[in-house]
Protein backbone atom coordinates (compact mmCIF):
# COMPACT_ATOMS: atom_id res chain seq x y z
CA UNK A 1 0.00 0.00 0.00
CA UNK A 2 2.47 2.56 -1.23
CA UNK A 3 0.01 5.45 -1.67
CA UNK A 4 0.29 5.61 1.92
CA UNK A 5 2.27 8.30 2.87
CA UNK A 6 1.95 12.08 3.82
CA UNK A 7 2.51 15.18 1.14
CA UNK A 8 5.19 17.41 2.37
CA UNK A 9 2.57 20.45 2.07
CA UNK A 10 2.71 20.88 5.73
CA UNK A 11 3.98 24.46 4.25
CA UNK A 12 0.24 25.34 3.40
CA UNK A 13 -0.70 25.00 7.17
CA UNK A 14 -0.45 28.10 9.20
CA UNK A 15 1.24 27.37 12.07
CA UNK A 16 1.56 23.79 11.40
CA UNK A 17 -0.29 21.09 11.78
CA UNK A 18 -3.03 20.46 14.50
CA UNK A 19 -0.95 18.77 17.52
CA UNK A 20 -2.83 15.26 16.95
CA UNK A 21 -1.48 15.00 13.38
CA UNK A 22 2.21 15.79 14.28
CA UNK A 23 2.56 12.58 16.16
CA UNK A 24 3.32 10.98 12.69
CA UNK A 25 6.58 12.44 12.85
CA UNK A 26 7.02 13.37 16.12
CA UNK A 27 11.04 14.40 15.89
CA UNK A 28 10.56 16.68 13.26
CA UNK A 29 7.25 18.08 15.43
CA UNK A 30 9.07 18.81 18.28
CA UNK A 31 12.55 20.68 16.35
CA UNK A 32 9.79 22.15 14.36
CA UNK A 33 7.76 23.50 17.71
CA UNK A 34 11.55 23.96 19.33
CA UNK A 35 12.36 26.11 15.74
CA UNK A 36 9.13 28.00 15.90
CA UNK A 37 10.08 28.73 19.67
CA UNK A 38 13.31 30.92 18.60
CA UNK A 39 11.34 32.44 15.98
CA UNK A 40 8.63 33.91 17.46
CA UNK A 41 11.40 35.67 19.52
CA UNK A 42 13.07 36.90 16.78
CA UNK A 43 10.01 37.62 15.06
CA UNK A 44 9.34 40.06 18.04
CA UNK A 45 12.56 41.61 18.10
CA UNK A 46 13.17 42.67 14.56
CA UNK A 47 8.88 43.94 15.41
CA UNK A 48 10.81 46.04 17.90
CA UNK A 49 13.88 47.10 16.61
CA UNK A 50 11.77 49.78 14.44
CA UNK A 51 10.15 51.41 16.72
CA UNK A 52 13.18 51.66 18.91
CA UNK A 53 14.96 53.36 16.17
CA UNK A 54 12.10 55.84 15.63
CA UNK A 55 12.25 56.67 19.55
CA UNK A 56 15.85 57.42 19.74
CA UNK A 57 15.51 59.96 16.16
CA UNK A 58 12.38 61.06 18.55
CA UNK A 59 15.00 62.07 21.65
CA UNK A 60 17.75 63.38 19.33
CA UNK A 61 15.17 65.61 18.04
CA UNK A 62 14.16 66.96 20.89
CA UNK A 63 17.67 66.98 22.40
CA UNK A 64 18.88 69.10 19.26
CA UNK A 65 15.81 71.07 19.81
CA UNK A 66 14.83 70.28 15.88
CA UNK A 67 11.03 71.68 16.69
CA UNK A 68 9.94 73.85 19.47
CA UNK A 69 9.38 71.64 22.80
CA UNK A 70 5.39 72.84 22.86
CA UNK A 71 5.30 70.85 19.40
CA UNK A 72 7.30 68.36 19.97
CA UNK A 73 7.28 67.01 23.60
CA UNK A 74 10.17 64.83 24.95
CA UNK A 75 9.63 60.81 24.67
CA UNK A 76 10.28 60.95 28.74
CA UNK A 77 7.24 63.20 29.42
CA UNK A 78 5.17 61.14 27.09
CA UNK A 79 5.80 58.48 28.50
CA UNK A 80 4.78 60.19 32.38
CA UNK A 81 1.87 61.79 30.94
CA UNK A 82 0.64 58.21 29.46
CA UNK A 83 1.68 56.25 32.84
CA UNK A 84 -0.40 59.11 34.47
CA UNK A 85 -3.23 58.74 32.25
CA UNK A 86 -3.13 54.90 32.89
CA UNK A 87 -2.81 55.04 36.62
CA UNK A 88 -5.60 58.00 37.51
CA UNK A 89 -7.59 55.02 35.06
CA UNK A 90 -8.27 57.57 32.59
CA UNK A 91 -6.83 56.01 30.35
CA UNK A 92 -8.77 52.95 30.63
CA UNK A 93 -12.06 54.82 30.74
CA UNK A 94 -11.78 56.28 27.49
CA UNK A 95 -10.40 53.31 25.95
CA UNK A 96 -13.30 51.40 26.91
CA UNK A 97 -16.24 54.06 25.95
CA UNK A 98 -14.30 53.43 22.39
CA UNK A 99 -14.16 50.08 22.78
CA UNK A 100 -17.25 49.62 23.69
CA UNK A 101 -18.71 51.65 20.51
CA UNK A 102 -16.45 50.25 18.05
CA UNK A 103 -17.08 46.59 19.10
CA UNK A 104 -21.28 47.21 18.94
CA UNK A 105 -20.39 49.00 15.95
CA UNK A 106 -18.57 46.40 13.79
CA UNK A 107 -20.73 43.94 15.55
CA UNK A 108 -24.46 45.11 14.30
CA UNK A 109 -22.50 46.20 10.54
CA UNK A 110 -20.99 43.72 9.84
CA UNK A 111 -23.64 41.08 10.78
CA UNK A 112 -25.77 43.30 8.48
CA UNK A 113 -23.28 42.62 5.90
CA UNK A 114 -22.59 39.46 6.29
CA UNK A 115 -26.71 38.72 6.28
CA UNK A 116 -26.70 40.85 2.64
CA UNK A 117 -23.78 39.18 1.49
CA UNK A 118 -25.08 36.05 2.21
CA UNK A 119 -28.39 37.27 0.85
CA UNK A 120 -26.88 38.53 -2.61
CA UNK A 121 -24.39 35.48 -2.98
CA UNK A 122 -27.59 32.84 -3.38
CA UNK A 123 -29.83 35.21 -5.30
CA UNK A 124 -29.25 36.50 -8.45
CA UNK A 125 -32.33 38.17 -8.87
CA UNK A 126 -31.63 40.39 -5.26
CA UNK A 127 -28.11 41.12 -6.43
CA UNK A 128 -29.27 42.45 -9.80
CA UNK A 129 -31.96 44.70 -8.32
CA UNK A 130 -30.05 46.13 -4.95
CA UNK A 131 -26.67 45.48 -5.44
CA UNK A 132 -25.85 48.28 -7.62
CA UNK A 133 -27.65 50.85 -5.05
CA UNK A 134 -26.11 49.58 -1.95
CA UNK A 135 -22.61 49.36 -3.16
CA UNK A 136 -22.54 53.00 -4.41
CA UNK A 137 -24.12 53.86 -0.63
CA UNK A 138 -21.44 52.28 1.22
CA UNK A 139 -18.90 53.60 -0.88
CA UNK A 140 -19.48 57.00 -0.42
CA UNK A 141 -16.70 57.37 2.68
CA UNK A 142 -18.17 57.48 6.14
CA UNK A 143 -16.61 61.13 6.53
CA UNK A 144 -18.84 62.03 3.46
CA UNK A 145 -21.88 61.06 5.22
CA UNK A 146 -20.96 62.76 8.51
CA UNK A 147 -23.06 65.83 8.22
CA UNK A 148 -26.07 64.78 7.35
CA UNK A 149 -25.97 62.04 9.97
CA UNK A 150 -24.91 64.54 12.79
CA UNK A 151 -27.81 66.67 11.52
CA UNK A 152 -30.25 63.88 11.78
CA UNK A 153 -28.59 61.52 14.60
CA UNK A 154 -27.02 64.12 16.90
CA UNK A 155 -23.79 64.08 18.32
CA UNK A 156 -25.23 60.99 20.65
CA UNK A 157 -23.76 57.93 20.71
CA UNK A 158 -26.00 56.46 18.30
CA UNK A 159 -23.85 58.87 15.56
CA UNK A 160 -20.58 57.08 16.78
CA UNK A 161 -21.92 53.22 16.36
CA UNK A 162 -24.37 54.22 13.09
CA UNK A 163 -21.24 55.49 11.70
CA UNK A 164 -18.86 52.57 12.61
CA UNK A 165 -21.70 49.93 11.53
CA UNK A 166 -21.77 52.08 7.77
CA UNK A 167 -17.91 51.19 7.66
CA UNK A 168 -18.07 47.62 9.07
CA UNK A 169 -21.05 47.25 6.84
CA UNK A 170 -18.91 46.78 2.91
CA UNK A 171 -15.73 44.66 3.57
CA UNK A 172 -18.18 41.91 5.22
CA UNK A 173 -20.56 42.23 2.31
CA UNK A 174 -18.47 42.01 -0.55
CA UNK A 175 -16.26 39.42 1.11
CA UNK A 176 -18.85 36.85 1.74
CA UNK A 177 -20.55 37.82 -1.10
CA UNK A 178 -17.57 37.09 -3.55
CA UNK A 179 -16.65 33.93 -1.42
CA UNK A 180 -20.33 32.49 -1.89
CA UNK A 181 -19.96 33.39 -5.81
CA UNK A 182 -16.36 31.41 -6.74
CA UNK A 183 -17.55 28.23 -4.59
CA UNK A 184 -16.70 25.41 -6.36
CA UNK A 185 -19.51 23.99 -8.02
CA UNK A 186 -18.49 20.35 -7.82
CA UNK A 187 -19.68 20.77 -4.13
CA UNK A 188 -23.17 20.30 -5.06
CA UNK A 189 -22.86 17.21 -6.55
CA UNK A 190 -21.36 15.87 -3.18
CA UNK A 191 -24.15 17.76 -1.54
CA UNK A 192 -27.29 16.04 -3.71
CA UNK A 193 -25.00 12.67 -3.94
CA UNK A 194 -24.85 12.94 -0.31
CA UNK A 195 -28.53 14.02 0.10
CA UNK A 196 -27.87 16.44 2.23
CA UNK A 197 -31.41 18.68 2.98
CA UNK A 198 -30.83 22.45 2.70
CA UNK A 199 -29.67 22.76 6.21
CA UNK A 200 -26.94 19.95 5.95
CA UNK A 201 -25.75 21.90 2.81
CA UNK A 202 -25.70 25.19 4.95
CA UNK A 203 -23.95 23.78 8.00
CA UNK A 204 -21.32 21.51 6.28
CA UNK A 205 -20.19 22.94 2.56
CA UNK A 206 -21.86 26.95 1.93
CA UNK A 207 -20.68 28.21 6.00
CA UNK A 208 -17.30 26.59 6.67
CA UNK A 209 -16.64 27.71 2.43
CA UNK A 210 -17.30 31.11 3.86
CA UNK A 211 -15.50 31.24 6.70
CA UNK A 212 -12.34 32.52 6.27
CA UNK A 213 -13.99 35.54 3.96
CA UNK A 214 -16.03 36.25 7.14
CA UNK A 215 -13.07 36.45 9.29
CA UNK A 216 -11.14 38.40 6.78
CA UNK A 217 -13.74 40.50 6.62
CA UNK A 218 -14.51 41.29 10.32
CA UNK A 219 -10.96 41.60 10.78
CA UNK A 220 -10.87 44.31 7.62
CA UNK A 221 -14.54 46.05 9.58
CA UNK A 222 -12.85 46.29 13.02
CA UNK A 223 -9.54 48.24 11.72
CA UNK A 224 -12.01 50.35 9.93
CA UNK A 225 -14.10 50.90 11.97
CA UNK A 226 -11.84 51.77 14.67
CA UNK A 227 -10.00 54.73 12.46
CA UNK A 228 -13.53 55.92 11.51
CA UNK A 229 -14.74 56.03 15.56
CA UNK A 230 -11.33 57.84 16.28
CA UNK A 231 -12.41 60.61 13.33
CA UNK A 232 -15.24 61.11 14.71
CA UNK A 233 -14.49 61.14 18.66
CA UNK A 234 -12.43 63.80 17.48
CA UNK A 235 -15.10 65.94 15.49
CA UNK A 236 -18.40 65.00 18.03
CA UNK A 237 -17.67 63.32 20.89
CA UNK A 238 -17.05 63.81 25.16
CA UNK A 239 -15.28 60.57 25.99
CA UNK A 240 -13.45 57.75 23.99
CA UNK A 241 -9.79 57.82 23.56
CA UNK A 242 -10.75 60.42 20.24
CA UNK A 243 -11.75 63.24 22.38
CA UNK A 244 -8.54 62.72 24.89
CA UNK A 245 -6.47 63.27 21.74
CA UNK A 246 -8.73 66.26 20.84
CA UNK A 247 -9.17 67.25 24.49
CA UNK A 248 -4.79 67.33 24.66
CA UNK A 249 -4.63 69.09 21.08
CA UNK A 250 -7.21 72.34 22.32
CA UNK A 251 -5.00 72.48 25.73
CA UNK A 252 -2.22 72.60 23.86
CA UNK A 253 -0.66 69.24 25.83
CA UNK A 254 0.76 67.51 23.09
CA UNK A 255 2.17 65.09 24.93
CA UNK A 256 -0.87 63.70 25.96
CA UNK A 257 -1.80 64.07 22.00
CA UNK A 258 1.39 61.82 21.44
CA UNK A 259 0.52 59.40 23.97
CA UNK A 260 -3.08 58.89 22.34
CA UNK A 261 -1.36 58.34 19.37
CA UNK A 262 0.50 55.93 20.54
CA UNK A 263 -2.22 53.96 22.57
CA UNK A 264 -4.60 54.05 19.45
CA UNK A 265 -1.90 52.80 17.29
CA UNK A 266 -1.37 49.80 20.09
CA UNK A 267 -4.87 48.69 20.50
CA UNK A 268 -5.24 48.93 16.36
CA UNK A 269 -2.58 46.73 16.48
CA UNK A 270 -3.53 44.20 19.27
CA UNK A 271 -7.26 44.07 17.68
CA UNK A 272 -5.61 43.45 13.93
CA UNK A 273 -3.86 40.70 15.22
CA UNK A 274 -5.97 39.05 17.42
CA UNK A 275 -8.37 38.15 14.55
CA UNK A 276 -5.79 37.62 12.67
CA UNK A 277 -5.09 34.59 14.19
CA UNK A 278 -8.89 33.89 14.15
CA UNK A 279 -8.21 33.95 10.94
CA UNK A 280 -5.86 31.54 10.47
CA UNK A 281 -7.94 29.19 12.50
CA UNK A 282 -10.01 29.29 9.50
CA UNK A 283 -8.22 28.42 6.80
CA UNK A 284 -6.36 25.62 8.17
CA UNK A 285 -7.70 23.75 5.70
CA UNK A 286 -6.73 24.66 1.93
CA UNK A 287 -8.44 24.54 -1.36
CA UNK A 288 -5.00 23.32 -2.84
CA UNK A 289 -5.57 19.66 -2.90
CA UNK A 290 -8.74 19.97 -4.46
CA UNK A 291 -8.76 20.77 -8.36
CA UNK B 1 -37.29 4.40 1.26
CA UNK B 2 -34.93 5.51 4.16
CA UNK B 3 -31.48 3.99 3.92
CA UNK B 4 -30.41 2.38 7.63
CA UNK B 5 -27.62 1.25 9.03
CA UNK B 6 -28.49 -2.55 9.22
CA UNK B 7 -25.36 -4.37 9.65
CA UNK B 8 -27.00 -7.52 8.85
CA UNK B 9 -25.60 -7.87 5.33
CA UNK B 10 -21.97 -7.54 5.81
CA UNK B 11 -20.94 -10.63 4.52
CA UNK B 12 -21.76 -10.73 0.47
CA UNK B 13 -24.87 -8.71 0.24
CA UNK B 14 -27.71 -11.06 -1.04
CA UNK B 15 -31.29 -10.58 -2.44
CA UNK B 16 -32.90 -7.42 -2.03
CA UNK B 17 -29.60 -5.94 -1.24
CA UNK B 18 -27.65 -6.40 -4.50
CA UNK B 19 -29.08 -3.83 -7.48
CA UNK B 20 -29.99 -4.15 -11.11
CA UNK B 21 -29.64 -1.64 -13.64
CA UNK B 22 -31.64 -1.33 -17.13
CA UNK B 23 -30.65 1.29 -19.30
CA UNK B 24 -33.03 1.73 -21.84
CA UNK B 25 -33.32 4.28 -25.13
CA UNK B 26 -31.84 7.13 -23.34
CA UNK B 27 -30.84 10.02 -25.02
CA UNK B 28 -29.17 13.22 -23.33
CA UNK B 29 -27.89 16.60 -25.14
CA UNK B 30 -26.43 19.33 -23.38
CA UNK B 31 -26.46 22.92 -24.22
CA UNK B 32 -22.75 24.52 -25.21
CA UNK B 33 -21.84 27.79 -26.47
CA UNK B 34 -25.72 28.17 -27.95
CA UNK B 35 -25.32 24.91 -29.45
CA UNK B 36 -26.22 21.47 -28.68
CA UNK B 37 -24.20 18.75 -28.28
CA UNK B 38 -25.59 14.76 -28.40
CA UNK B 39 -23.80 12.97 -25.31
CA UNK B 40 -25.82 9.87 -25.59
CA UNK B 41 -27.91 8.66 -28.40
CA UNK B 42 -30.47 5.58 -27.59
CA UNK B 43 -28.54 3.96 -24.99
CA UNK B 44 -29.72 0.51 -23.97
CA UNK B 45 -27.86 -1.28 -21.23
CA UNK B 46 -28.37 -3.87 -18.53
CA UNK B 47 -26.39 -4.02 -15.41
CA UNK B 48 -26.67 -7.92 -12.93
CA UNK B 49 -26.89 -7.61 -9.98
CA UNK B 50 -22.94 -7.91 -8.27
CA UNK B 51 -21.53 -7.54 -11.70
CA UNK B 52 -18.55 -5.13 -12.86
CA UNK B 53 -18.97 -3.30 -15.69
CA UNK B 54 -16.49 -0.79 -17.18
CA UNK B 55 -17.29 1.86 -19.41
CA UNK B 56 -14.69 3.07 -22.04
CA UNK B 57 -14.32 4.94 -25.11
CA UNK B 58 -12.68 8.48 -26.10
CA UNK B 59 -13.22 11.66 -24.82
CA UNK B 60 -17.07 13.04 -25.97
CA UNK B 61 -18.42 9.39 -25.76
CA UNK B 62 -20.56 10.11 -23.49
CA UNK B 63 -19.48 8.00 -20.62
CA UNK B 64 -19.56 10.06 -17.52
CA UNK B 65 -23.25 11.30 -18.74
CA UNK B 66 -24.10 7.64 -18.51
CA UNK B 67 -23.00 7.04 -15.16
CA UNK B 68 -24.26 10.57 -13.75
CA UNK B 69 -27.70 9.11 -15.56
CA UNK B 70 -27.25 6.45 -13.21
CA UNK B 71 -26.34 8.29 -10.08
CA UNK B 72 -29.42 10.29 -10.33
CA UNK B 73 -27.32 13.97 -11.28
CA UNK B 74 -28.50 14.14 -14.16
CA UNK B 75 -31.80 12.95 -15.77
CA UNK B 76 -32.19 11.62 -19.54
CA UNK B 77 -34.09 13.85 -22.45
CA UNK B 78 -35.98 10.07 -23.33
CA UNK B 79 -36.13 6.87 -22.43
CA UNK B 80 -35.77 5.84 -18.69
CA UNK B 81 -32.66 4.32 -16.10
CA UNK B 82 -34.25 1.84 -14.13
CA UNK B 83 -32.69 0.51 -10.37
CA UNK B 84 -34.06 -2.80 -8.85
CA UNK B 85 -37.20 -1.93 -11.45
CA UNK B 86 -37.65 1.55 -9.75
CA UNK B 87 -37.22 4.90 -12.35
CA UNK B 88 -33.91 7.00 -11.34
CA UNK B 89 -34.96 10.71 -10.69
CA UNK B 90 -32.74 11.85 -8.20
CA UNK B 91 -29.38 10.96 -6.40
CA UNK B 92 -29.79 8.21 -3.65
CA UNK B 93 -27.40 7.26 -0.53
CA UNK B 94 -28.33 3.92 -2.35
CA UNK B 95 -26.03 4.59 -5.14
CA UNK B 96 -22.68 5.53 -4.15
CA UNK B 97 -20.75 7.51 -6.27
CA UNK B 98 -16.89 8.39 -6.55
CA UNK B 99 -15.59 10.85 -8.61
CA UNK B 100 -11.83 11.39 -10.21
CA UNK B 101 -10.94 14.40 -8.05
CA UNK B 102 -12.27 12.85 -4.47
CA UNK B 103 -14.43 15.87 -3.62
CA UNK B 104 -13.72 15.45 -0.16
CA UNK B 105 -14.83 18.67 2.05
CA UNK B 106 -11.16 20.21 2.75
CA UNK B 107 -12.20 21.42 5.97
CA UNK B 108 -13.71 18.21 7.38
CA UNK B 109 -11.26 15.16 8.44
CA UNK B 110 -11.02 11.93 6.36
CA UNK B 111 -13.14 10.86 9.61
CA UNK B 112 -15.54 13.40 9.27
CA UNK B 113 -16.11 13.34 5.32
CA UNK B 114 -17.30 9.74 5.36
CA UNK B 115 -19.21 10.39 8.54
CA UNK B 116 -21.01 13.05 6.41
CA UNK B 117 -22.34 10.37 4.14
CA UNK B 118 -24.48 9.49 6.77
CA UNK B 119 -26.10 12.86 7.78
CA UNK B 120 -29.19 11.53 6.28
CA UNK B 121 -29.44 7.76 7.92
CA UNK B 122 -31.32 6.90 10.37
CA UNK B 123 -29.35 5.91 13.23
CA UNK B 124 -27.54 6.19 16.67
CA UNK B 125 -24.45 8.07 16.68
CA UNK B 126 -22.67 5.68 18.40
CA UNK B 127 -23.45 2.99 15.82
CA UNK B 128 -22.29 5.71 12.55
CA UNK B 129 -19.38 6.40 14.45
CA UNK B 130 -18.89 2.46 14.11
CA UNK B 131 -19.63 2.45 10.70
CA UNK B 132 -16.83 4.95 10.02
CA UNK B 133 -14.32 2.95 11.82
CA UNK B 134 -15.36 -0.24 10.11
CA UNK B 135 -14.98 1.59 6.82
CA UNK B 136 -11.50 3.09 7.75
CA UNK B 137 -10.51 -0.11 8.70
CA UNK B 138 -11.25 -1.42 5.11
CA UNK B 139 -10.03 0.53 2.67
CA UNK B 140 -6.36 0.91 4.81
CA UNK B 141 -6.67 4.37 6.34
CA UNK B 142 -6.24 3.58 10.08
CA UNK B 143 -4.20 6.63 11.80
CA UNK B 144 -5.45 9.31 9.14
CA UNK B 145 -8.98 9.56 10.89
CA UNK B 146 -7.88 13.06 11.87
CA UNK B 147 -6.04 14.17 8.58
CA UNK B 148 -7.24 16.57 6.39
CA UNK B 149 -7.72 16.05 2.57
CA UNK B 150 -4.93 17.97 2.09
CA UNK B 151 -2.64 16.50 3.87
CA UNK B 152 -3.07 13.07 2.15
CA UNK B 153 -1.35 11.54 -1.03
CA UNK B 154 -3.70 10.91 -3.92
CA UNK B 155 -4.39 7.28 -3.53
CA UNK B 156 -4.99 8.13 0.11
CA UNK B 157 -7.88 10.66 -1.20
CA UNK B 158 -9.80 7.93 -3.15
CA UNK B 159 -9.60 5.97 -0.25
CA UNK B 160 -11.32 8.02 1.70
CA UNK B 161 -13.54 8.85 -1.10
CA UNK B 162 -14.72 5.35 -1.70
CA UNK B 163 -15.53 4.85 2.21
CA UNK B 164 -17.54 8.05 1.82
CA UNK B 165 -19.49 6.53 -0.63
CA UNK B 166 -19.84 2.48 0.65
CA UNK B 167 -20.42 3.83 4.18
CA UNK B 168 -24.21 4.06 3.65
CA UNK B 169 -24.45 0.74 2.32
CA UNK B 170 -25.15 1.45 -1.12
CA UNK B 171 -26.33 -1.13 -2.95
CA UNK B 172 -24.19 -0.35 -6.28
CA UNK B 173 -20.98 1.63 -6.49
CA UNK B 174 -20.69 4.17 -9.47
CA UNK B 175 -16.88 4.70 -10.13
CA UNK B 176 -15.85 8.32 -12.54
CA UNK B 177 -12.54 7.55 -13.40
CA UNK B 178 -11.39 6.83 -9.80
CA UNK B 179 -7.90 6.19 -10.25
CA UNK B 180 -7.20 8.33 -13.56
CA UNK B 181 -5.63 11.08 -11.51
CA UNK B 182 -3.26 8.58 -9.66
CA UNK B 183 0.42 7.61 -10.88
CA UNK B 184 1.08 4.40 -12.76
CA UNK B 185 1.95 2.40 -9.03
CA UNK B 186 -0.68 4.08 -7.20
CA UNK B 187 -3.06 2.80 -9.45
CA UNK B 188 -1.78 -0.78 -9.54
CA UNK B 189 -2.20 -0.88 -5.72
CA UNK B 190 -5.82 0.66 -6.01
CA UNK B 191 -6.91 -1.65 -8.79
CA UNK B 192 -5.94 -4.91 -6.41
CA UNK B 193 -7.95 -2.57 -3.50
CA UNK B 194 -11.04 -2.26 -5.83
CA UNK B 195 -11.38 -5.37 -6.61
CA UNK B 196 -11.09 -6.80 -3.22
CA UNK B 197 -13.83 -4.63 -1.71
CA UNK B 198 -15.94 -5.85 -4.79
CA UNK B 199 -15.70 -9.02 -3.98
CA UNK B 200 -16.25 -8.00 0.24
CA UNK B 201 -18.98 -5.82 -0.58
CA UNK B 202 -20.73 -8.20 -3.42
CA UNK B 203 -22.17 -4.97 -5.17
CA UNK B 204 -22.63 -4.21 -8.48
CA UNK B 205 -20.04 -1.82 -9.80
CA UNK B 206 -19.77 0.69 -13.09
CA UNK B 207 -16.77 2.19 -13.31
CA UNK B 208 -15.51 4.47 -16.69
CA UNK B 209 -12.26 4.62 -17.63
CA UNK B 210 -9.68 5.43 -19.92
CA UNK B 211 -7.69 2.53 -18.87
CA UNK B 212 -8.53 -0.71 -21.10
CA UNK B 213 -6.28 -2.91 -18.92
CA UNK B 214 -7.63 -1.95 -15.98
CA UNK B 215 -11.16 -2.31 -17.31
CA UNK B 216 -10.04 -5.64 -18.05
CA UNK B 217 -8.26 -6.46 -15.00
CA UNK B 218 -11.26 -5.44 -13.33
CA UNK B 219 -14.91 -6.50 -14.79
CA UNK B 220 -16.87 -8.98 -16.08
CA UNK B 221 -17.83 -6.78 -19.08
CA UNK B 222 -16.04 -4.09 -20.71
CA UNK B 223 -18.55 -2.01 -22.64
CA UNK B 224 -16.96 0.22 -25.69
CA UNK B 225 -18.65 3.53 -26.69
CA UNK B 226 -18.58 5.66 -29.70
CA UNK B 227 -18.28 9.49 -29.55
CA UNK B 228 -20.23 12.19 -31.25
CA UNK B 229 -23.21 11.54 -30.75
CA UNK B 230 -22.42 8.78 -27.55
CA UNK B 231 -23.37 5.14 -28.17
CA UNK B 232 -23.06 1.66 -27.27
CA UNK B 233 -20.72 0.56 -29.69
CA UNK B 234 -19.79 -3.12 -28.56
CA UNK B 235 -19.41 -5.62 -25.01
CA UNK B 236 -16.99 -7.72 -24.24
CA UNK B 237 -17.31 -10.70 -21.93
CA UNK B 238 -13.90 -10.84 -19.92
CA UNK B 239 -13.81 -14.59 -18.56
CA UNK B 240 -11.29 -16.28 -15.92
CA UNK B 241 -11.14 -15.95 -12.01
CA UNK B 242 -9.62 -13.24 -10.33
CA UNK B 243 -7.22 -11.81 -9.57
CA UNK B 244 -6.50 -11.96 -13.23
CA UNK B 245 -2.67 -12.50 -14.79
CA UNK B 246 -2.30 -9.02 -16.94
CA UNK B 247 0.36 -10.85 -18.71
CA UNK B 248 -1.99 -14.04 -19.64
CA UNK B 249 -2.55 -14.17 -23.33
CA UNK B 250 -6.45 -14.55 -22.98
CA UNK B 251 -5.77 -11.15 -21.15
CA UNK B 252 -3.28 -9.19 -23.19
CA UNK B 253 -5.83 -10.47 -26.16
CA UNK B 254 -8.80 -9.05 -25.44
CA UNK B 255 -7.00 -5.86 -24.03
CA UNK B 256 -5.61 -6.17 -27.69
CA UNK B 257 -9.04 -6.45 -29.57
CA UNK B 258 -10.96 -3.47 -27.01
CA UNK B 259 -7.57 -1.18 -27.79
CA UNK B 260 -7.40 -1.87 -31.80
CA UNK B 261 -11.36 -1.16 -31.24
CA UNK B 262 -10.78 2.24 -30.16
CA UNK B 263 -7.74 2.96 -32.41
CA UNK B 264 -10.05 1.71 -35.54
CA UNK B 265 -12.43 4.77 -34.53
CA UNK B 266 -9.42 7.22 -34.12
CA UNK B 267 -8.66 6.52 -37.31
CA UNK B 268 -11.99 6.82 -39.04
CA UNK B 269 -12.41 10.22 -37.16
Amino acid sequence: MSDIGIQRSQGLVPGGLAPDITSWDAPHAVSRAWRRGGSFAVTVLLGLSLPAVLVLIWSVAVRQEWLAPQILPAPSLVWQTGLELATSGQLAHELAVSLARVMTGVLLGGLAGLAVGVAFGLSRTLETYAAPTIRAFFLVPSLGWLPFFMLVLGIGETLKIVLIAKTAFLPLMVGVFEAIRSMPAKYDDVARALELDRRARLRHIVLPAVLPAIATGFRLSLSKGWKALILVEMLASAAGIGYLMMWGRKSFQLDVVFATMIVIGLVGWALDHGLLKLQNRTTRWSFHSVR
Amino acid sequence: MVQTLDASHTAPAAGPHRSDIDIRNVSKSFAVDGGTVQALTDVSLAVRPGEFVSLVGPSGCGKSTLLRLIAGLDVPDSGTVAVDGQKVTKPSLTRGIVFQDHRLLPWLSVEANILLSLNSVAGAAEEKRTRVAELIRLVGLSGFEKALPHQLSGGMSQRAAIARALAPRPRLLLLDEPLGALDSLTRGYLQEELLRLWEHEGIAMVMVTHDVEEAVFLSNRVVVMDPRPGRVRQIFDIAGARPRQRAERAFVEVKQDILDLLHLHRHAA
